[in-house]
């Protein structure tokens, strides 16, 4: 079993009732994340990259069906009942999520919401003692004066102290898979690397695996080993980050790397691709990209391509970059 | 604050002055109106051959001295009529807003809970009944079933027409009991109070246990939700613990405003039970004339409701430690 990945997601699909019929969220996903290494998942909004995370902790709506298989530490966990669930989550894999402001509870003190998470998961600690470990927590995410900052509420915390506060409580109980749901993009620019600075602190010093959600390649490059990139649902990209940042193979990854501004260019207008991902509810046949590909052909718009490995990465094209250059005129 | 207090003094002024009757009549009755001497005496004796702007300032004038003047038809200072009074009234309607909250925000909570099931309609539907149906209504109909037919409950008033009231202390019948350790008492008077105080409390209910169900499904869609459940908590600390309190925020300034629904349903439910409080005076007041005795009333009620405004106001400075307490 030595081998064996932290997290290990199989064919994943999850189907959220709609309106008109249920919609197809996410559609047989596979990845796995290392222990002590730190995946990437990036994609542009309305990809399913919150939806793919919140079904591996068991958060998304009871309506919402997921099928599938996730295996945390060699243990199945889809489809556990919530009350083992809530065992796992905040003591073997941990959440925070995209805006600092609105995902501490406003009534209740930093403090409180700290110690909860230790307490929820060590009945026989003490107020006082959750207490002391809560500030030590705090000092470690680079909080100053933490005694004082636990009796404050969340307004009184900056966008960027809360985030740390939020890492804090994730980290607390040394969790072997942290989750950042896009942590960084609700902050300011200037405080947007520290706090990917707290998180790879936290990495380092627990051991733990990050799973780093972003619609932005460039944490991706600074923060991650292995990159995921998904699209309408699916899987699209995956491989090794400097690979993947260096020679993408999929016309998608290339107009996100596109997207991505760079001062060694001369030029630093954001080049994106062309028009928006497609409404759930109405996803192109065959490649769901194909009518924003600039190479797309006739078999893209009817088959759907699945993952094939092209050099050392996993990609779903019929033409991917790489491959296709020996055998393209 | 000083000026919302003489406006409501002006305003009550202004409208029990500009009713079509005479209050000569009440005070002198139909045949003693022939007898020019004593009605020019009785005007006289009540200030009311002076100007409107005179007896407004007069009026005033007592006012700051607290004399809301005397009553035309107990012949007793308002003031004095009105305090012995306000205990039952101030009884009945803070047991109606405990009644009342402590429904709504059961019902509420439940419904959120059991969203779109079978307890969710019904909790609309209770909801529904209780402040569509006219307070007269719904308490002649439970005084009937409950008391005449089923006999499970006593009569109206605040004790058995046999009993004779205790001296007062604080004036609420089930706290003096208690402060007495007179059970007895405070069983009857209990009882006395249970149906009055449901009648007008139900009244209440349906607005407050809407907007409790309405802010807990707010509540419990927000992002400090979800993280709750990321770091472990159940469902049940998830509702009570993080969910309830703020849901129960936006609800405090409805139950301050169902105080001011209550003081008015009070006048009601009052007459209907025999309750001597407020709202009995005000009607035999009104239907007598009785012009210091509906100023006082009105005074008094407003006052009432400016004081609600501010305890709301402080209450949730305190419940919410987003606005401080200046
Ligand atoms: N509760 C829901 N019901 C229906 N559709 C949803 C729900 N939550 C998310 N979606 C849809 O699922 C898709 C993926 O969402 P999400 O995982 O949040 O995207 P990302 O995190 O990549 O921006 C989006 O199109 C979004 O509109
Ligand atoms: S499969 Fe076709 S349409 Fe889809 S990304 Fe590849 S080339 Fe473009
Ligand atoms: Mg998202």
């Amino acid at each position: 079993m030595m081998s064996e990945p932290l997290l290990q997601v199989s064919s994943l699909t999850v189907t959220l009732p709609g309106g008109a019929g249920p919609l197809h969220a996410i559609m047989d996903l596979n990845f796995s994340v290392r222990r002590g290494g730190t995946l990437g998942i990036v994609g542009e909004s309305g990809s399913g990259k919150s939806i793919t995370m919140l079904s591996v902790m068991g958060l998304l709506p009871r309506a919402a069906s997921v099928t599938g298989s996730v295996r945390l530490q060699g243990r199945e966990i889809l489809g556990l009942p919530n009350a083992e669930l809530a065992r796992l989550r905040g003591k073997s894999m941990a959440m925070i999520f995209q805006d600092p402001l609105t995902a501490m509870n406003p009534v209740l003190t930093v403090g409180v919401q700290v110690t909860e998470s230790l307490r929820l998961h060590d009945r026989s600690l003490s107020r006082r003692a959750a207490m002391d470990r809560a500030a030590e927590l705090l000092e470690t995410v680079s909080i100053p004066d933490p005694r004082r900052r636990l009796g404050q509420y969340p307004h009184e915390f900056s966008g960027g102290m809360r985030q740390r506060a939020m890492i804090a409580i994730a980290v607390a109980n040394s969790p072997a898979l942290l989750i950042a749901d896009e942590p960084t993009t609700a902050l300011d620019v200037t405080v947007q690397a520290q706090i990917l600075d707290v998180l790879q602190r936290m990495r380092e010093r627990l051991g733990l695996a990050l799973v780093i959600i972003t619609h932005d390649l460039g944490v991706v490059a600074g923060t991650a080993d292995r990159v995921a990139v998904m699209y309408s649902g699916r899987l699209v990209e995956e491989g090794d980050v400097t690979t993947v940042l260096a020679a993408p193979a999929h016309p998608y990854t290339v107009g996100l790397l596109a997207a991505v501004p760079r001062i060694d260019r001369g030029n630093t207008r954001l080049l994106s691709i062309n028009g928006s991902p497609p409404p759930l509810s109405n996803r192109p046949k065959g490649c769901a990209f194909h009518p924003r590909c600039s190479v797309a052909q006739d078999i893209c718009r009817s088959v759907t391509p699945s993952l094939q490995a092209v050099g050392s990465s996993q990609v779903a094209c019929h033409f991917p970059y790489g491959a296709a250059e020996a055998s393209r005129p | 604050m000083p000026f919302l207090v003489l406006g409501i003094v002006t305003a009550a002024f202004v409208i029990s002055h500009s009713t079509q009757g005479d209050p000569l009549v009440s005070i002198l009755g139909d045949r003693q109106m022939d007898n020019p001497e004593i009605v020019a005496a009785a005007k006289a004796r009540w200030g009311l051959d002076r100007s409107l702007t005179e007896q407004y300032f007069i009026y005033v004038g007592n006012l700051l001295t607290g004399d809301l003047g005397t009553s035309i038809r107990t012949k007793q200072p308002v003031s004095q009529d009105i305090l012995t009074r306000l205990p039952a009234t101030l009884e009945l309607v803070c047991a109606a807003m405990l009644i009342g909250s402590g429904m709504g925000i059961v019902l509420g909570v439940l419904a959120a809970r059991f969203r779109d099931r079978a307890f969710d309609h019904f909790s609309r539907l209770f909801a529904l009944v209780g402040s569509s149906v006219p307070v007269f209504w719904s308490g002649l109909i439970l005084l009937f079933v409950l008391s005449v037919k089923l006999n499970w409950i006593d009569g109206p008033g605040r004790l058995d027409s046999r009993t004779i009231p205790p001296e007062s202390i604080t004036g609420f019948l089930t706290i003096d009991s208690l402060l007495r350790s007179d059970l007895a008492m405070f069983g009857e008077a209990l009882q006395h109070l249970a149906l009055p105080a449901f009648v007008l409390g139900w009244a209440v209910t349906g607005i407050i246990s809407r907007l409790v169900r309405a802010s807990m499904l707010d509540v419990l869609s927000q992002d400090y939700i979800l993280a709750a459940r990321a770091r472990g908590a159940r469902e049940g600390r998830v509702f009570f613990h993080h969910a309830l309190r703020n849901a129960l925020i936006p609800t405090l300034t409805i139950i301050g405003f169902s105080f001011a629904y209550l003081i008015t349903g009070a006048v009601l439910t009052e007459t209907i039970f025999s309750w001597p409080g407020i709202g009995s005076y005000a009607v035999d007041a009104a239907r007598n004339l009785d012009y210091p005795a509906i100023m006082g009333v009105t005074i008094v009620g407003g006052l009432a409701f400016l004081f609600t405004n501010l305890v709301t106001d402080v209450v949730y400075a305190v419940a919410d430690p987003r606005i401080s307490v200046q």
